[in-house]
């Protein structure tokens, strides 16, 4: 457990904080040649600071390629972090006598990771490949019961009937096979495999993007049903600003590999921090016809996470840059009330959000 | 497999006649070689010098060879050997190659490449003459013939299921059932293991055909399965000597060599075309 313990000690987490993403990197090395030499680096995750408080939905928005799926699998060590921390307050691996313990994600050991998987869960975003062809839905939401030697036999059966229900499926569903139900049932199955561990924290990965309009909507409201049900804390990656605003307590605004901006829900589309975002923002349709929208077109292309810009990664792309953006790297500063910005000109743009109706 | 998929299989596999033929001459095969001993007219070891080489006729159908024996009962015996021979070298490659090729398939980087360079290495031995050798310095027993087919004859089944592996674990549930805590081993054997059924069931069918060709092949240089136990190789070879004389001693044992492998074969071909996705497509 000495390795678990990275902090000596002292806590990292504030209090209400579940989980700390401190410098978090993932780069993939980019091989050429016989002999596999390394000649570049995809920076997927660069530096990500992120912090996710107990019981709230954080949406993580981004457009394709900007690295959101790879911080999600990241911090389940899915995928193994190149650098960086990930703090989080494990609830199984806790020593006696506490609830909860802070770990270090990113240093703990096998077998104390096999425990971590109890506390944090993921939701995929392809509810078709998600899913074995070959098993049952019993046997695939009854696989970590399993695997972690928690219920067996008719009681774990029984269990999943309960997880069944709890997502809005009948029990006798669990002896049928995935392909002979819909894509919105084929997710409930998959959120009844997430919360099979009853886990602290599940990462949501666009879990409605690959769905109908008509069935998104459903799937939504489960997830936050049961987040009021079981006490979840959701980490929703998705690329739609709408749902991202349904859904989210609070929404992080990711480009190119950085977090540019975290903010409370509210207050990101009312007053957006980082010129990205206000992008972002401006290509939101709003559901009014007397309203003329001022579209923000970005000039060019995401540049190339293997090359990337120098100072601010924006600055090719950004319409407010200056000077120092092109030498100097911003730092993620708290511009006031908890509102995050990677923006040297934070505080001095006037930048538009979303209008409220 | 899920219901539907089976369902569908079994309809493709029925639209090809050949298939169908194959895998009915393949279960009657198994059959005769297992009531070999209740369908033979004759004792296949009784010999008989009065009645040597005697053509066609209503005690001896298929006539008697050089020591007298009826050819129509040794040919009965002798379908246990193919039969065996065909099961058990085809286990033993599957076994073998089975398990390099999911290693090397799930685990992939410095694994994969040794693993993968080894079966370049039992590919690049000239198989038969390892076979040879290896008969002419041991004894040769139907055993040995089984061992040494077994165990060189994995590689094709090692690259196979290493290539249906490689696609398999990209697979989404694949990284679910990690995200779940499932250990490398119950990842392999619950999730992957199952994908690879479909090809093993091809190539075993055509393994089996194989090994009975080679262990004919064998047989007939006199290195296979040792006199007095019958087997098609060792009767072809008894009969090469007397040909002019008595041809049906070669005759016939050659002909159940080729009708048991092409039935086989078709059989083969039809498993694939029904069970094997890539084929579905296929206009027939």
């Amino acid at each position: 457990m000495s390795t678990a313990n990275a902090t000596n000690g002292d806590n990292v987490l504030k209090e209400g904080v579940l989980l700390q993403l401190s410098k978090l990197k993932k780069f993939f090395p980019v091989r050429k040649g016989i002999l596999k030499r390394v000649v570049a680096q995809v920076k997927a995750v660069d530096e990500v600071d992120m912090f996710i408080k107990d019981r709230e939905t954080l949406g993580l928005v981004g457009e394709s390629g900007c690295g959101k799926t790879t911080v999600g699998r990241t911090l389940l060590r899915l995928i193994e972090p190149t650098s960086g921390d990930i703090y989080f307050k494990s609830r199984s691996l806790a020593n006696s006598g506490s609830t909860t313990k802070e770990v270090n994600v990113a240093k703990l050991g096998k077998k104390e990771l096999k425990l971590l998987r109890r506390d944090m869960q993921i939701i995929f975003q392809d509810p078709y490949s998600s899913l074995n062809p070959r098993m049952t839905v019993g046997s695939i939401i009854g696989e970590p019961l399993l695997v972690h030697g928690i219920a067996k036999g008719s009681e774990r059966d029984d269990r999943v009937r309960g997880l069944l229900g709890s997502v809005g499926l009948k029990p006798d569903h669990m002896k049928r096979y995935p392909h002979e139900f819909s894509g919105g049932q084929r997710q409930r199955i998959g959120v009844a495999r997430a919360l099979a561990l009853s886990p602290q924290l599940i990462v949501a990965d666009e879990p409605v993007s690959a769905l109908d309009v008509s069935v998104q909507a459903q799937v939504l409201n489960l997830l936050k049903d049961l987040q009021g049900e079981f006490g979840l804390t959701y980490l929703f990656i998705a690329h739609d600003m709408a749902v991202i605003k349904h859904i989210s307590d609070r929404v992080a605004v990711m480009y190119l590999g950085k977090i540019v901006e975290l903010a409370e829900t509210g207050d990101l589309f009312a007053n957006p921090r980082h010129p990205y975002t206000e992008a972002l923002m401006s290509a939101v349709p709003i559901p009014n016809p007397d309203y003329t929208m001022e579209r923000i077109l970005l000039a060019g292309d995401v540049p190339s996470p293997v090359h990337t810009p120098s100072g601010c990664y924006f600055h090719p792309r950004c319409q407010y840059r200056k000077d120092i953006c092109e030498t100097d790297t911003p730092q993620f500063e708290d511009v006031g009330n908890d509102h995050f910005s990677l923006c040297h000109f934070a505080r001095q743009l006037k930048l538009h959000g979303v209008k409220t109706r | 497999m899920a219901v539907s998929q089976a369902g569908r299989a079994w309809r493709k596999f029925k639209q090809n006649r050949l298939s169908i033929a194959g895998g009915v001459l393949f279960i009657i095969l198994i059959l005769i070689a297992i009531f070999a001993s209740y369908l033979a007219p004759h004792d296949p070891y009784r010999v008989n010098l009065r009645q040597r080489l005697r053509p066609y006729s209503r005690e001896f159908p298929l006539g008697t060879d050089t020591m007298g024996r009826c050819v129509l009962s040794r040919l009965i015996y002798g379908s246990r050997v193919s039969v065996t021979v065909g099961f058990v070298v085809v286990g033993i490659s599957i076994i073998i190659g089975g398990l390099i090729g999911i290693i090397a398939g799930y685990f992939g980087g410095i694994l994969d490449s040794l693993l993968m360079r080894l079966v370049d290495v039992v590919i690049a031995f000239p198989r038969f003459f390892l076979l040879l050798t290896i008969v002419a310095l041991f004894e040769p027993s139907i055993y040995n013939v089984m061992i040494v087919l077994g165990v060189t004859g994995w590689t094709g089944e090692a690259r196979i299921i290493r290539s249906v592996v490689l696609s398999a674990r990209e697979q989404v549930y694949i990284e679910a059932a990690r995200a779940v805590g499932a250990s490398n081993g119950r990842i392999m054997v619950r999730h992957i293991l199952p994908s690879t059924v479909v090809v093993v069931v091809v190539m075993a069918t055509l393994g089996i055909a194989g090994a009975i060709i080679t262990e004919a092949a064998l047989g007939f240089f006199g290195l296979g399965v040792p006199a007095p136990t019958p087997s098609w190789g060792n009767m072809l070879f008894e009969g090469r000597a007397v040909f002019r004389r008595a041809q049906w001693l070669v005759i016939f044992p050659g002909l159940a060599i080729f009708i048991t492998v092409l039935g086989i074969n078709f059989l083969g071909d039809g498993l694939r075309d029904a069970l094997d996705p890539r084929h579905v497509l296929k206009k027939k």
